[in-house]
């Protein structure tokens, strides 16, 4: 009962920040209520009993994406004076499209035969350990890789080109 | 024990997935947008998740989920980096401004 609780608080939290960061004007209020969403999601994989998932979201989303967000937000953009809706397709269009893809969503997933819930235990770091390390070690390997490649192109292309600024 | 449904946690994802969709749409800064991208896999780790947790007592959709989140991490430091270099270049990073390609 405890646990329905606080999740109906979290499920709140997040979709009131999720909203916040919708329709913001303001870029830098957008970024700091997505970086509740994260630590709202962080915590919704706490409840669903997967530790290591919810340190692993706090650790890369909180402390490395957003950061990283908020530093290319000060770096580029006029903070006050953004645009919220673009010219190509206006604020209500959008509306209708988004509901239409959550109402789609909801009607399957209410509907939807699901099987018997089964409730184990809970999926404790030590089982993520033992399949991490045997089955998916090629792909934890491929991970790594494509991790280290793609920050060396970051700051590649981001360094400042000779003979600028 | 807890009496969480599986169905309530994929609506909380469905919604997240949506409003997703919304911000996408509708904003015009590059750097939203990519908000609206992060949203989106969120919601996608969330159902991997619950699925493993409520359906199946199996760990594969977590190590999914990392692996996702390992992706993403990749994915925002290049776009990030990408949007840095094109503002460095004219001066803005609205969406609606990059058409140096038109002629």
């Amino acid at each position: 009962m405890f646990f329905k609780f606080l999740f109906y608080l979290i499920s709140a939290g997040i979709i009131g920040l999720t909203i916040v960061t919708a329709f913001s004007p303001n870029i830098i209020r957008s970024v700091f209520s997505l970086l509740g969403v994260m630590i709202g999601v962080a915590c919704l994989y706490g409840i669903m009993g997967s530790q290591y998932l919810a340190v692993i979201q706090i650790m890369i989303y909180v402390g490395g994406i957003m950061v990283l967000f908020i530093f290319a937000v000060m770096f580029t953009s006029k903070i006050q004076d953004v645009q919220v809706t673009n010219r190509s397709l206006g604020k209500v269009q959008a509306g209708i499209l988004s509901l239409a893809v959550f109402l789609m969503l909801a009607f399957v997933i209410l509907y939807y035969p699901f099987p018997q819930e089964t409730m184990g235990e809970h999926q404790s770091v030590e089982r993520l350990g033992k399949v991490i390390s045997t089955d998916y070690l090629p792909f934890l390997l491929g991970i790594g890789v494509i991790l280290l490649a793609s920050l060396v192109g970051a700051i590649t292309i981001a360094r400042p080109k000779k003979g600028e600024d | 024990m807890m009496d969480i449904t599986v169905r309530e946690m994929l609506l909380v994802a469905a919604f997240l997935f949506s409003s997703g969709i919304f911000i996408i749409l509708t904003r015009q800064n590059a750097i939203a947008i990519l908000m609206g991208v992060e949203l989106l896999l969120n919601a996608v780790n969330i159902n991997f998740v619950a699925f493993d947790r409520f359906l199946f007592d199996r760990v594969d959709g977590n190590v999914a989920a990392l692996i996702n989140i390992m992706l993403a991490a990749a994915e925002v430091a290049v776009a990030l980096a990408i949007v840095i270099c094109i503002f460095r270049g004219i001066r803005t990073a609205e969406t609606d401004r990059l058409d140096s390609l038109r002629g």
